[in-house]
Order: structure tokens, then C-alpha cells, then sequence
């Protein structure tokens, strides 16, 4: 492990099985061969996140980006490997360390609306957490809070309302301020300013840059607006169906994108339109992480794809200085 | 020809115990078969509340305290629930910003929508499935017949968006209110929605507002664009002249907030000041606090009014024609 590594996430997995109903379990007792579905949802990622960095996180949806930010939370425990956080097993922590560490890791959800409790006031979904840890004192509690509405840009007066009268882009802010509020060391930030108007999220990457220099906080920054990550990250990390395709160094993976996945992503980062575009549908069918293709998991849909990637499975390996990909077409570029 | 909805001076207003905050405040607006508007602005301005509004789905303390909603001759806003009721889901769908809004989260997803297609119309279960199955593929969800099974929770944020997203496509409505529905989801999925809606649009004559933060997926969709701040329409008009050159000071700053080219980790321009509470608008220009070209003159309110016979700003200085923002 290296000197500023925060977060190490070791060969980590995800998987889901979804049951079979009633009507399958029978079928299945009569002699069907009906097997219960197992989501790969993360699928054996390995990556060093730094102090102090931004590492963006992007890939299509249903890749497994928050599910890999949710276990990095210590919110859901990996199927397999390890997530060590400042060398520590987070998994494996027990009483106040774990209760420490889940207090320096705090996500920020990617759905406001399922994660912020509709019967309390905003001011108390904000305040409860620094109350009970002794972060603030009871008489700080007001201005402290107060402080925090308006530093992502909500009117202090409104923390008196409940969730369901903010507007969206709102209700997203209040997910914020309530991460915020206990001071954590790391930030994981799953879609987070998806919801707002691009002069509001001005002012949120804005915090979360302040607040970076500031407090040297560390951040994985989960997004699929290539043009955000790129302008906020570091470092970006770019995941296919389960895995780790390409890692880099923010500016240079988007202006030279190595990975045939990153490539097609940065292709289509959409931009002002003099008139109306024709979209274009996916051609084929969509790989899915209930049924993976073999090999390498973009085969299915990769340009360059050959015989080799049907079958063996690309590992992720240094290309050139300070970027890894996890494609074949690296081998025969000798 | 009658347009298919016309929003003529729209009043919503919540009452609350601190005052009265109006949500939407005057908001007039047409759509035409096949159209598609879109519909800018600030978080909180009021764009989802306008489509609940259309849809008749604003609960108390907010009501609708003025002004008609004209759905294909027939007034919304007078015809109250009676009127609706039949509409909703059949001919005029609405994809909200938060999915769960749609969503059961105790019903796996082929009853929910199984329940949806039998609502509106009498086909047998065999049939709605497969209509149910079609429209999770329209949206790239896959593989369709597992995930028919699966419960909202074992969805993923932007997969949940599109199931409801397929669910507002199953009676092919007159017209879709989408509040922000791709928010979440990455380019190439985008594409594929954006394709399959334009196409709905092209063969069924299906109208859309779409409303969205994302000026840049928006600049290529929609052919109409109204911009929203406090409650009100501050700029309108065809989508690809507003994005190049607005007119109104705010529909400025905000395509100048854009991180696009920025240098990477800089400070990005945010409009100044903060978005006013709606219990405390300010008199005369609502933006007047914000505004870099604000004097004396915006102390009294702007009305919204054409600048040609496509364009109409609600401003006393507005910005010249010839400034062109963005170099596309
Ligand atoms: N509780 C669960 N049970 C079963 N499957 C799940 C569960 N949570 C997630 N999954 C599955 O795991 C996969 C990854 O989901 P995840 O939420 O991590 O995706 P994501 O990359 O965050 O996508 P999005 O960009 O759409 O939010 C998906 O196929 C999803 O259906
Ligand atoms: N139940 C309610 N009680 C009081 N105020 C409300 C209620 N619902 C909405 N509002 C207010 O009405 C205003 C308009 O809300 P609306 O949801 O239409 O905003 P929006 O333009 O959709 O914003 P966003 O982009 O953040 O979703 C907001 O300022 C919001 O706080
Ligand atoms: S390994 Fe093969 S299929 Fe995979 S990205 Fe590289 S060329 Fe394409
Ligand atoms: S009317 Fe005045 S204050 Fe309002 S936007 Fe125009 S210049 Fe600015
Ligand atoms: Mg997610
Ligand atoms: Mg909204």
C-alpha cells in the first residue's frame, strides 16, 4: 500500500441472486431447469483511491457504480475481497471504530427522495447525525445548520419544511447538506448534482473543490456527465458491466481514450445543437450482468473485437505512465 | 387547427403557513401535435409543478388558483378530476423526476405494468405482458424477461428511471410530460430513449415538454425552448436561436455556467446571488438582485413580450441579437 493511498478497494464483487417466485419453485421441483438469477453486479475491482483526490467514477447504468459506492460506505458488504480504509478492513470493524469510520465515509444518494425520512424537518434530517456524534453543540445547532443550507445554495428559512415540499433539485441539496454536516474525510457522491440546473451545480462543484482544498477531503465522484467528471476529477475510473475498463488521469483519459468503451463514451459527450439531431438507437442486444458475455464483457458491442476477446477476459494492465486498460487490442500493438 | 395544449396564464399557488409561495405565476405556453417544448430554468422555478398542474395532481396547500389548460378542447382547470381521471396515463402520460413516483415498491414490475396497459384498455394478460416486455426493451433494459420479475429495489437509480420511462410509453399518449428523465443516465442509453421518443413523436403524433437542467440534450431535441425563473416564462423561443443567442440576462448566465472548455478544476461561472425564496420575491424583475444589467427601470415588473413573431423576453434590457454566445 502506498504512502497516500486512503481507500484501497481489493478484488472486490457484488453479487445479487434474485429468488424464484412460487410458480418457479414448483415448476423447478417437477424436474424444470429453472436456476435462480445471479446479478454480477461488481465484478473483482481492484483500485486505489488517494487522500486528497477526486477519482470520478462513470460507466453505463446498471454497472455497478453505486453499488461499488455503497460498499465503499460500508453500507453493503462486498460478496468477495476486501475494502481497506487507512488499512482497515471496514467490514471487519466493530463498535465505535466501525461507527468512526461509517461516520468518515459518507455517501450522498443518488435517489434524495428514498433516503431523506419524510416526517422530519430538513433542519432536523440535517442536524440529527452532528447532534447525536457531539459533532456541534445543541446551542451551535441552529446557526450550524443554517450555514450549511446556504453554503449549497437553499434559502436557510426553509429548513423548517418537510422533504416532500422541496423541488427536486432542491431535495437533492438537503442529500448534500446532510453529508456534509458531519465532516466527513471521504465523499462518496453518487449522481449528485444530476438534478441541477447547470449555475446551481456551478456552485456545488465549487464547495466540493473549496471544500477539498480546505479540508483535504477525498472524493469518489460517481456521474455520467463525462463533461462534470472531467472538470472536477482527477483521476477518472471507467466501469463496464461489473469491471474496470480503463483508469487514468482525468484530462488526458478524455482527450485519448484508450479502451474501446471509453472511446465510444467520449465520442458521444453531447454538445449544443445548432438544430434537431437524429438519436440513434443501440444496435443489438444490451449485455446484461444477469447473463455477461464471455470474455471480454464489450465484445458484444466493440468495433475491434476479435476471436480472442469471445473467449479470454482482457486484464486491466498498465499502457502507458499512470493509465491502465483492460483490452486485447494492447497485446498486439507491439 | 386547434394546438393540443394551450396554457393560458397559469396560477398555482401553495399556501403555506409562512405565506403564500406562487409556484407558477402566469405561465402561458402552445404545443402542437408531434411538438416537443422544452423547459428551462433554476432548480425550483417551477417546472414540475406546472406539469403536475396540467395533469391535475397538485396537492394541498398548493391549488391552481387561476388561468385554463386546454387539452384538445377540453379545459382541465374547469373540467377538474371528472375530466382527467380518463386522460391520465391514457392520452396524457407523465414521467416524474423522482421514479418511485411512479413506481410500487412492493409490486414486481410485470404487475405494475400489466396494470397499466389493462387499465386503459381491454387486451388479456398474455397481451399486456408483451407490451410490457416491448416497451423495457424500447428503453434498454435488458435482459427484458428477468428483469419483468425483479422489484424496484433491484434496479439500479437510472434502470428505475427507465421503467418509468417504458411505463409512460405504454399507450403511446398524445402527449408525455417528461420532468427530467435522463438525468441519470449515460450518453449512449440517452441516445437510445431520445431515438425511440423521437420516433413516438415522428409516427404518433405524440407532444412532449421536456423538462430539463441538460441544455445540451435539450438543444438537440426539442424544437421549442421556454425558460423558467420565480414562477414565470422569462424567454422563449426556437430552441437553437435561445441557445445560441439568448436575450433575457438569466438564459445568459446560465449557458455561460456550462463546464464545458473550462480549464479543469477551476472555478466555474455561477450566475451571482442566490435563487430568491418565493416568499420574498423582490418587486418589479424578479431577477433584479442577480442581474448585471438591472438599474432603475427593472424596479417595475416586465411583461413577457415578442421580439419577432417566433421570440418574445421578459426584460427591460434585453441582450442585443448580434451577441453570439456560443460558437457551436
Ligand atoms: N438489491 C439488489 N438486488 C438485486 N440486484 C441489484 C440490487 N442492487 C443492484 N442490483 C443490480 O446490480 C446492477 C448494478 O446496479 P448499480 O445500482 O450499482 O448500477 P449503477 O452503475 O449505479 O447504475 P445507474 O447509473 O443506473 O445508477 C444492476 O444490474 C442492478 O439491477
Ligand atoms: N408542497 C409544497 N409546499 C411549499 N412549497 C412547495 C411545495 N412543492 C413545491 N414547492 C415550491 O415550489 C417551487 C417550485 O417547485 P418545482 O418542483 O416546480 O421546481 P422545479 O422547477 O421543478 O425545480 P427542480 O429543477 O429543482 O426540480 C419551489 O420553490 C418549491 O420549493
Ligand atoms: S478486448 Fe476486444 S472486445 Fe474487448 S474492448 Fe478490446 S478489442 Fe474490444
Ligand atoms: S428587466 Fe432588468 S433586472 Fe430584469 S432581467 Fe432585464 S435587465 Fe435584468
Ligand atoms: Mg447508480
Ligand atoms: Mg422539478
Amino acid at each position: 500500500m502506498t504512502e497516500d493511498c486512503i481507500l484501497k478497494i481489493d478484488g472486490v464483487t457484488k453479487r445479487f441472486s434474485n429468488d424464484l417466485d412460487i410458480a418457479e419453485r414448483t415448476a423447478r421441483k417437477l424436474g424444470a431447469k429453472i436456476e435462480p438469477v445471479t446479478v454480477h453486479a461488481v465484478d473483482g475491482i481492484t483500485l486505489d483511491v488517494r487522500k486528497g483526490e477526486v477519482l470520478g467514477l462513470v460507466g453505463e447504468s446498471g454497472c455497478g457504480k453505486s453499488t461499488l459506492g455503497r460498499m465503499v460506505a460500508g453500507l453493503t458488504p462486498p460478496t468477495d475481497g476486501r475494502i481497506l480504509y487507512k488499512g482497515q478492513n471496514v467490514a471487519e470493524l466493530k463498535g465505535t471504530a466501525a461507527r468512526d469510520a461509517a461516520l468518515r465515509i459518507q455517501m450522498i444518494f443518488q435517489d434524495p427522495m428514498s433516503s431523506l425520512n419524510p416526517r422530519l424537518q430538513v433542519r432536523d434530517i440535517i442536524g440529527e447525525a452532528p447532534r447525536v456524534h457531539g459533532i456541534v453543540g445543541r446551542r451551535e445547532m441552529a446557526g450550524y445548520v443554517e450555514d450549511i443550507l446556504a453554503q449549497v445554495g437553499l434559502d436557510p428559512s426553509t429548513g423548517k419544511r418537510y422533504p416532500h415540499q422541496f423541488s427536486g433539485g432542491q431535495r437533492a441539496r438537503v442529500g448534500i447538506a446532510r453529508a456534509l454536516a458531519v465532516k466527513p474525510d471521504f465523499l462518496v457522491c453518487d449522481e449528485s448534482v444530476a438534478a441541477l440546473d447547470v449555475s446551481i451545480q456551478a456552485q456545488v462543484l465549487n464547495l466540493f473543490v473549496k471544500l477539498r482544498q480546505d479540508f483535504d477531503l477525498t472524493y469518489m465522484f460517481v456521474s455520467h456527465d463525462l463533461g462534470v467528471v472531467e472538470h472536477i476529477s482527477d483521476r477518472i475510473a471507467v466501469m463496464y458491466l461489473g469491471r474496470l475498463v480503463e483508469l487514468g488521469d482525468a484530462e488526458d483519459l478524455i482527450a485519448r481514450p484508450n479502451h474501446p468503451y471509453t472511446q465510444a463514451l467520449v465520442s458521444q459527450i453531447p454538445t449544443f445543437e445548432t438544430g434537431k439531431k437524429t438519436y440513434q438507437a443501440i444496435k443489438g442486444e444490451i449485455p446484461s450482468p444477469m447473463n455477461p458475455p464471455p470474455g471480454c464483457h464489450f465484445h458484444p458491442r466493440c468495433p475491434f473485437a476479435h476471436d480472442r476477446c469471445r473467449s479470454e477476459v482482457p486484464v486491466l494492465k498498465q499502457v502507458a505512465a499512470g493509465r491502465m486498460s483492460a483490452c486485447h487490442l494492447n497485446d498486439s500493438a507491439a | 387547427m386547434n394546438p393540443l395544449l394551450q396554457v393560458t396564464d397559469l396560477q398555482t399557488h401553495f399556501f403555506t403557513r409562512d405565506g403564500v409561495a406562487k409556484a407558477v405565476d402566469g405561465v402561458s405556453f402552445t404545443l402542437e401535435k408531434g411538438q416537443v417544448l422544452g423547459l428551462v430554468g433554476e432548480s425550483g422555478s417551477g417546472k414540475s409543478v406546472t406539469g403536475f398542474s396540467i395533469l391535475g395532481l397538485v396537492d394541498p396547500p398548493g391549488r391552481i388558483t387561476g388561468g385554463q389548460i386546454l387539452f384538445d378542447g377540453t379545459d382541465l382547470v374547469a373540467g377538474g378530476e371528472p375530466a382527467l381521471r380518463h386522460l391520465r396515463g391514457k392520452r396524457i402520460a407523465m414521467i416524474f423526476q423522482d421514479p418511485m413516483m411512479t413506481l410500487n415498491p412492493v409490486l414486481r414490475i410485470d404487475t405494475q405494468m400489466v396494470e397499466t396497459v389493462r387499465a386503459h384498455e381491454d387486451v388479456s394478460h398474455a397481451e399486456a405482458l408483451r407490451r410490457a416486455r416491448e416497451a423495457l426493451v424500447q428503453v434498454g433494459i435488458s435482459p427484458p424477461d428477468e428483469r419483468l420479475k425483479s422489484y424496484p429495489h433491484q434496479f439500479s437509480g437510472g434502470m428505475r428511471q427507465r421503467v418509468a420511462i417504458a411505463i409512460a410509453l405504454l399507450h403511446k399518449p398524445d402527449l408525455i410530460i417528461a420532468d427530467e428523465p435522463t438525468t441519470a443516465l449515460d450518453v449512449t442509453i440517452q441516445a437510445q430513449i431520445l431515438s425511440e421518443l423521437q420516433t413516438l413523436c415522428a409516427t404518433s403524433g405524440t407532444a412532449l415538454i421536456w423538462i430539463t437542467h441538460d441544455l445540451a440534450v435539450v438543444s438537440g431535441l426539442a424544437d421549442r425552448l421556454a425558460v423558467m425563473y420565480a414562477g414565470r416564462i422569462i424567454e422563449e423561443g426556437p430552441t437553437a436561436e435561445v441557445i445560441a443567442r439568448p436575450r433575457h440576462p438569466y438564459t445568459r448566465g446560465l449557458i455561460d455556467s456550462v463546464p464545458r472548455g473550462k480549464r479543469h478544476g477551476a472555478m466555474l461561472t455561477q450566475i451571482k446571488g442566490m435563487t430568491p425564496s418565493l416568499l420574498k420575491l423582490p418587486k418589479g424583475c424578479k431577477f433584479m438582485p442577480r442581474c448585471p444589467r438591472a438599474d432603475r427601470v427593472c424596479e417595475a415588473e416586465p411583461s413577457l413580450v415578442p421580439l419577432t413573431s417566433e421570440r418574445s423576453v421578459r426584460c427591460f434590457h434585453p441582450h442585443d441579437d448580434a451577441e453570439e454566445v456560443l460558437q457551436p
